[in-house]
């Protein structure tokens, strides 16, 4: 060796070393030397520590699963096992890419246990889709199936319905027709006892007449007879005004106001003078409503005076109750009078009945049917409790309508009523 | 048939013939060695009759002309690419020349990066500064070419001859259909496949 020897060696023993360590030594200074000999042993010492350098850049992202950084050049021949475990690594992963898109066409060759894997998982894939294809395939059909047989149960509901929907159309007509005809036959009711009253007051008179300006020419029978004839007109006037009130309450004035129940009752119970033995009392607060002023005094009035005439007892009483029941009022007027016998509850209600001979009570048999339309015309109920020889009490609703005024405070509520309202017409 | 002059490729697949016929007792199979002895053989005449670069242009002809005949004759191209690479995969498998392996696929600029490990042409070679594979090249492109519609560029960059172990291929398409551009990938390839070699 004719250069410096000592020192070459030592260098290329220190970088192979660190390269046998795993570590990248730096490349020997080739100016440090002048022998060509040494120059072009340092060259190729330089160019395998440069190829290793490659290689571990190369390699350590790629065991990360970086597989797009760098790549040692073409010349590094080093590197072309891990190159070609690149190649497959980017292989593998553009394989995934595509099965993970469901190509189950591919395959991986001649990988070894990758191969084994890979290709069995596709595989099992494949065969996995094509059985969910077939169970799917079954299911189509059975939906095509029995949205087959749906169609048919809807045609024939779509026909129950159409054949329903006409029935009610029918029923529609059927009732109109008939609240037609009814009000028809309300007006006719209404014209003919309105008509009435006139000659009926002429009757009513020309029999007072007759009682007072002949009362000496009549005989006792006469007398009887005369005195008969100006009850029955009187008793008949009364049912006359009855038929003109109850036909009439469709026409009545609809105007909507604040009526405060308390003063209301006081002036009702004023009208109707009930005597001494009678005791009429309010058991509780009375609240301030918003509805019809005559309709609410004609209801009370009703119930009242049908108490009233039914009282056998010496210490009479009449309760007048009211409950809150949220959507509406529940008001009660009780008494403790001769009682009915629940067989008539239903029929009380209706008109031209009473329980009463006519001789022995003042009662046409319209005040309750007259309390019965109006309460049912502002969509609320009627109804009586009662025993024989302990009394009745008659109990009605009214929805809370509006606006209802209850010691001075004031709160707005629903107001359900106003649809069954019929026009004014008077 | 094979020998009259002319200025225009004439060939077809049947001028393969009929080797089941032909070959009764040795079959279709011949060693690696006989194709490499005829290819390497053949390579050297050209370049000392003509030169390096005529010979690798003819051999990339040569490829591009096989891979045509082969993809009209051998593959189902109306298979989508993924399935037809696929195919393409097994096909080079069953028939020897290679185990294809396709890294990087981008369907909308067209631009493949493929391995073929095993490379009928090159795989054992000696090492040298060269890549060989210029009728492979050619072969890769003629395929495409065939089931696409398009001109590609096939360009070998790793070589069992320039030291790796696996043969890396990076192809373009050479002239970008503005229109097919535009179109998404699936449309993109059935378009092409419909004016595709007849």
């Amino acid at each position: 060796m004719q250069g410096n020897g000592q020192k070459v060696l030592f260098d290329v023993s220190e970088r192979i070393s660190n390269l046998l360590k795993g570590k990248i030594p730096e490349k020997i200074q080739v100016s440090d030397y002048q022998d060509e000999a040494e120059k072009q042993f340092v060259e190729i010492v330089n160019q395998l520590i440069e190829s290793s350098s490659e290689v571990h850049r190369f390699i350590v992202p790629l065991s990360q699963g970086e597989l797009h950084s760098f790549v040692p050049k073409r010349s590094n021949v080093f590197s072309s096992p891990f190159k070609e475990l690149h190649a497959r690594l980017l292989h593998l992963t553009w394989q995934a890419e595509r099965i993970a898109e469901g190509d189950y066409t591919q395959r991986v060759d001649f990988m070894g246990d990758f191969s084994t894997a890979i290709n069995s998982m596709v595989a099992k894939l494949d065969e996995r889709e094509q059985e969910l294809k077939g169970t799917n395939s079954q299911l189509e059909a059975r939906v095509r199936e029995r949205t087959a047989e749906l169609s048919g149960e809807v045609a024939v509901r779509k026909r129950a319905e159409d054949e329903l929907k006409a029935m009610n159309k029918k029923l529609e007509e059927t009732i109109r027709r008939l609240e037609l005809s009814n009000r028809e036959l309300q007006d006719v009711a209404y014209v003919a006892a309105h008509d009435l009253k006139t000659p009926l007051h002429g009757i009513i008179k020309l029999a007072d007449w007759l009682s007072t300006d002949y009362q000496d020419k009549f005989d006792e029978q006469g007398t009887e007879q005369v005195k008969m004839l100006v009850d029955r007109a009187a008793r008949m006037s009364k049912l006359v005004d009855g038929v003109l009130k109850y036909c009439s309450i469709r026409h009545f004035h609809r105007k909507m106001e604040r009526v405060d129940l308390s003063l209301l009752l006081a002036k009702v119970i004023d009208r109707i003078g009930s005597p001494q033995h009678v005791k009429i009392k309010v058991e509780c607060e009375l609240p301030v409503i918003f509805y019809n002023r005559n309709n609410i005094t004609e209801v009370f009035y009703q119930l009242l005076s049908n108490a009233v005439a039914h009282l056998d007892k010496e210490n009479c009483m009449v309760n007048i109750g009211c409950h809150d029941q949220a959507d509406y009022w529940e008001f009660s007027v009780s008494d403790n009078g001769c009682g009915i016998e629940e067989k008539y509850f239903a029929k009380i209600f209706k008109i031209f009945q009473t329980l009463s001979n006519s001789n022995q009570c003042e009662g046409v048999g319209i005040g309750l049917s007259i309390v019965s339309k109006i309460v049912e015309t502002y969509g609320g109920r009627i109804w009586v409790e009662s025993k024989i020889g302990c009394g009745s009490t008659f109990f009605f609703t009214i929805p809370r309508q509006r606006e209802t005024f209850l010691n001075g405070k004031s709160e707005v509520v629903k107001d359900t009523a106003q649809e069954n309202l019929c026009p004014e017409t008077s | 048939m094979f020998k009259e002059e002319r200025d225009y490729n004439k060939f077809s697949w049947e001028d393969l013939g009929d080797i089941d016929a032909g070959r009764p007792n040795l079959g279709q199979s011949v060693p690696v060695l006989v194709y490499r002895l005829f290819q390497y053989t053949m390579r050297d005449v050209l370049i000392t009759e003509r030169d390096v670069t005529t010979a690798n242009d003819i051999f990339i002809k040569a490829g591009k002309l096989a891979g045509e005949h082969f993809c009209k004759n051998v593959l189902n191209t109306d298979l989508e690419f993924n399935e037809f690479i696929a195919e393409l995969q097994k096909t080079l498998k069953d028939l020897k020349i290679g185990i294809l392996r396709i890294e990087k696929a981008d369907l909308e600029s067209l631009e493949i990066t493929l391995t073929v490990a095993e490379d009928l042409d090159c795989s054992g070679l000696p090492i040298s500064e060269e890549t060989v594979c210029d009728y492979d090249e050619g072969f890769i492109a003629g395929i495409l070419n065939a089931y696409t519609g398009k001109e590609f560029h096939v360009k070998e960059v790793d070589c069992w001859a320039t030291g790796d172990r696996v043969c890396r291929f990076s192809v373009r398409i050479l002239q970008a259909n503005k229109k097919c551009k535009e179109m998404d990938k699936k449309s993109c390839l059935t378009s092409a496949k419909g004016s595709q070699i007849s």
